[in-house]
C-alpha cells in the first residue's frame, strides 16, 4: 500500500511539474546560461586581441617573429599596415596594444644589431595589459629558441601526465551538469513538498490511510524523474559540444547520487519553508555560491586554502570531481575514488534522513 | 440536487457513538489549547461545533481526525483511537476543508483519481465513485476542465465530492459554505441533510449562525479551549430566554436603559447592539405580556428615552452564542 501511493503520488507531483513547468525550465535555463557565460569567459579572456605592423613580412626574421608572437598562446592578432590604423583600434576598443615589427629588422637581427620593438599599450586594461608585457619577453625567447636554437644553452623537454590536453572550456562545461543537479534538485524537491503546504493538500495526504514515508519517497521519487530527464539534456548539450564521456557508468552513478542528495536536501527545506517562493531564491542563494567555491573553474587545490576546506565539507565538490574524471580522465581532487564515493553516499544518506524528519516535524507541527 | 448516494456501500462500524471526547486536553507548552473537553457524536447526527477564532476548533479536531496528540483524555472515533489504528480512522472519516485545497491546475476528474488512490481504489471501482461523485458535484460536463476555471461554489462541491469518495461515515465540514453563493450554499446544504440521511454523522464548524440552526441537530460552543454549552439550537436558545424583546431608542443612554431593565423582575439579560436594546425575557406567556412589556416601556419612557421601534421575537444563536462567549463568532 505504502509503495502504491508513493507511485501515485509521484504521478501527482510530475503532472503539476508538467501543467506547471517552473522548475524544470530553471533546471534547464541556469545550466545552459551558464555554458553561455563559460563560453564566453573562455573566449573574451582567453587571448589578447593586438595589432600587429609586420613592415617587412617578406623577410625572414620578419615573419619568424611574427611566428613567435601568434605561438606565444597569448595573443589575438589583428595585421594593420600602419600605426595610424593600429591607435584606430585601440581607440576603437579592439585592440589592446600594437605591436609594430620595423623596417630592418629582420638585417638588424642577421647582423646581431639592436632593434627595437615599438609597443604602444592601452594600460586601462590592467589584466590584459600584464598579459602584453609577460608575453614579449616570452615571444622573444620563443623567436630566438625557434631561429638560433644554439644560441640559447638551455631547453626544456615536456612530459605530459596524461594523454590528452584539457580545455579551460571543456573543464568549464562539465561543471554545468553539476550545476543543473544542484539547482535542479533543490527545486524539484524544495517547490514539490513546499506546492502541498501551500495549496493546502498537504492534509489530504496526511489523512488518507498511507505511511508518511510513502509522501516522502513519492515527492522523492518525482524529482528524480524529473532531474533524470533534466540531467539527460543537459547531457546532450555536453555531447553536442564534443565532450563524450569516457566513463558513463561513473557519469550515470555520479548523477544519480548528487541528484538524491540535493531533491532530498530540497524535500527538507520544502517541508520546513512550506513555500514555493521561499524555495526559489533559497535555491539559488544556497546553491550558486557552493558551486562557484566547489572546483568550477578549477581544482579545488588551485584556490584559496579556506575556500578548499569549506569546499571540501559539501557533496559539490566530489560530484565536480567525478564529472571531470568520467569526461576528461582526469582526477581533480587529493581524495582518493573509495573516499569520494563514500563521502557522496554519505551525504545521500545524510540528506535522506534530514528529509524525512524535517517532513515529519511539519507534519507534528501542524 | 441530483438523486445520488453518497454511499459506496461500506459497512457502517458497530461502536455506539462516531465522536467520543473525554477529558480532552492539549497544551503547546504553557498554552492551553483544549481543557477539559467532553462532547459525543451520534450515528447520523450533525454536530456543530462552534467558537470564535483561536477558541481551540482545530485543535480538537486535529486529535479527532490523529494528525495530533492529546496530551492526556480519550478521543474514539467509531470506537477506534486516532492515533494508534490511524488507517481504519481515516477510512471512515472525511473531511471538506475550510480553503478548498485542491490541485487547481488539475481537472475536477483527476482530483478525484488522486484521491481514489490514495484510498487504494482499484481501475474499475475507482472509475465508478468518481463518476459517481462527480454527478454529485453537478460537475459531470466540467470533469476534465482544470478546476482553477472555477467558481468558489464548484470547487467547494467538488472538494466535498471528493471528502465523500471513499465512502467515510464521519464527515468533518470546515466552514463548508464560507465564501460561496446562495445557490451553492442551498446545494451544499442539501448534501450535509443528505448524508444524515445516509446514516453519516457529520461534524461541522462554520461561521454562520443560521447554517447551524438550519442544519445541526446538536451544537457544541467552545471557548478558549473549553466547551461552554452544549445542547440541540432550541436548548441552548432557551437559556437565553424564550423571547427578545428589540427595542430601538433615542434620548438616552443605551447602558442606563440597560441598568434600570436589568432590575424588573423577568428580564434575564440585555444585550446592547449598535442602536438598539434586546431585552431577552425569562418567560413569557399571554398573562405575562400584559404586565411585563408595559412595565418595561414606562421604564424607558421614564429614563427620557423614545422608542423608533419595538418588536418581539424569539432569541437567536448570535445572541446565545454572545452571552456565552462575550464575542460574536466572527471575532
Amino acid at each position: 500500500m505504502g509503495l502504491r501511493a508513493a507511485f501515485h503520488i509521484m504521478l501527482n507531483d510530475l503532472r503539476l511539474n508538467i501543467v506547471s513547468p517552473f522548475a524544470t525550465i530553471l533546471s534547464l535555463v541556469v545550466p545552459i546560461n551558464f555554458l553561455f557565460l563559460f563560453v564566453l569567459f573562455a573566449v573574451g579572456g582567453a587571448k589578447v586581441p593586438v595589432s600587429v605592423i609586420a613592415s617587412g613580412i617578406g623577410e625572414a626574421y620578419t615573419a619568424g617573429f611574427l611566428h613567435a608572437l601568434q605561438s606565444a598562446l597569448t595573443f589575438h592578432i589583428h595585421q594593420v599596415s600602419t600605426p595610424s590604423a593600429g591607435q584606430r583600434l585601440i581607440q576603437a576598443h579592439r585592440s589592446v596594444a600594437t605591436i609594430q615589427i620595423p623596417h630592418g629588422f629582420s638585417a638588424a637581427v642577421a647582423q646581431a644589431k639592436t632593434a627595437s620593438i615599438p609597443l604602444t599599450l592601452n594600460n586601462l586594461n590592467h589584466d590584459f595589459a600584464d598579459d602584453v608585457r609577460r608575453a614579449m619577453p616570452l615571444a622573444i625567447l620563443n623567436f630566438y629558441h625557434s631561429v638560433f636554437p644554439s644560441s640559447l644553452p638551455f631547453g626544456w623537454r615536456e612530459v605530459d601526465t596524461y594523454t590528452h590536453n584539457v580545455t579551460f572550456l571543456g573543464y568549464l562545461s562539465v561543471s554545468i551538469q553539476t550545476v543543473a543537479l544542484l539547482i535542479g534538485g533543490l527545486l524539484f524537491g524544495g517547490r514539490g513538498a513546499a506546492r502541498d503546504w501551500e495549496i493546502g493538500t498537504m492534509k489530504e495526504l496526511m489523512l488518507a490511510p498511507i505511511p508518511p514515508w510513502s509522501v516522502v519517497v513519492g515527492k522523492l521519487a518525482a524529482g528524480m524523474v524529473n532531474g533524470i530527464a533534466s540531467a539527460v539534456l543537459v547531457l546532450v548539450v555536453l555531447l553536442l559540444l564534443g565532450l563524450r564521456p569516457l566513463m558513463w557508468g561513473q557519469f550515470i552513478g555520479v548523477t544519480l547520487v548528487t541528484l538524491f542528495v540535493f531533491i532530498s536536501l530540497g524535500v527538507a527545506i520544502g517541508s520546513i519553508a512550506k513555500s514555493q517562493f521561499i524555495v526559489t531564491p533559497f535555491a539559488f542563494a544556497l546553491g550558486l555560491p557552493l558551486f562557484f567555491i566547489s572546483g568550477a573553474f578549477g581544482p579545488i587545490s588551485w584556490s584559496t586554502p579556506a575556500a578548499a576546506d569549506i569546499a571540501r565539507v559539501f557533496p559539490v565538490v566530489y560530484a565536480n570531481a567525478a564529472f571531470q574524471h568520467a569526461v576528461h580522465g582526469y582526477w581533480p581532487i587529493d581524495t582518493s575514488p573509495v573516499w569520494l564515493w563514500m563521502i557522496l553516499l554519505a551525504w545521500a544518506v545524510l540528506a535522506l534522513c534530514v528529509s524525512w524528519f524535517s517532513y515529519r516535524r511539519a507534519t507534528m507541527q501542524h | 440536487m441530483e438523486d445520488v448516494s453518497l454511499s459506496a456501500k461500506q459497512q457502517l462500524p458497530t461502536a455506539e457513538y462516531a465522536v467520543e471526547v473525554a477529558h480532552l486536553h492539549k497544551e503547546f507548552g504553557s498554552f492551553q489549547a483544549v481543557t477539559d473537553l467532553n462532547f459525543r457524536i451520534a450515528k447520523g447526527e450533525i454536530f456543530g461545533l462552534l467558537g470564535p477564532n483561536g477558541s481551540g476548533k482545530t485543535t480538537t479536531l486535529n486529535m479527532i481526525s490523529g494528525l495530533s496528540a492529546p496530551t492526556s483524555g480519550e478521543v474514539k472515533v467509531f470506537g477506534l483511537n486516532p492515533r494508534k489504528q490511524s488507517n481504519s480512522v481515516r477510512r471512515l472519516l472525511g473531511v471538506v476543508p475550510q480553503e478548498t485545497a485542491l490541485y487547481e491546475e488539475l481537472t475536477a476528474e483527476r482530483n478525484l483519481a488522486f484521491h481514489a488512490e490514495l484510498f487504494g481504489y482499484r481501475r474499475r471501482q475507482k472509475g465508478e465513485r468518481i463518476q459517481a461523485m462527480l454527478e454529485l458535484a453537478q460537475l459531470q460536463d466540467r470533469a476534465k476542465s482544470r478546476v482553477k476555471t472555477f467558481s468558489g461554489g464548484m470547487k467547494r462541491r467538488l472538494s466535498i465530492g471528493r471528502a465523500l469518495l471513499h465512502d467515510p461515515w464521519l464527515v468533518y465540514l470546515d466552514e463548508p459554505t464560507l465564501g460561496v453563493d446562495v445557490q451553492s450554499r442551498n446545494v451544499i446544504w442539501d448534501y450535509i441533510l443528505k448524508m444524515k440521511q445516509e446514516g453519516k454523522s457529520v461534524l461541522l464548524t462554520t461561521n454562520y449562525l443560521e447554517e447551524a440552526n438550519a442544519l445541526c441537530d446538536r451544537i457544541g460552543i467552545i471557548d478558549k479551549g473549553h466547551l461552554i454549552a452544549e445542547g440541540t439550537p432550541a436548548a441552548l436558545k432557551a437559556q437565553f430566554g424564550s423571547s427578545v424583546l428589540d427595542l430601538e431608542i433615542t434620548g438616552t443612554a443605551l447602558e442606563d436603559v440597560r441598568e434600570l431593565l436589568l432590575g424588573v423582575a423577568g428580564v434575564q439579560s440585555i444585550e446592547i447592539i449598535e442602536n438598539r436594546v434586546a431585552v431577552s425575557l425569562a418567560s413569557l406567556n399571554e398573562g405575562d405580556a400584559g404586565t411585563l412589556l408595559p412595565v418595561i416601556l414606562r421604564k424607558v419612557t421614564d429614563s427620557g428615552g423614545v422608542i423608533r421601534h419595538m418588536a418581539l421575537r424569539e432569541p437567536s444563536l448570535d445572541e446565545v452564542f454572545l452571552s456565552l462567549t462575550g464575542k460574536g463568532v466572527r471575532d
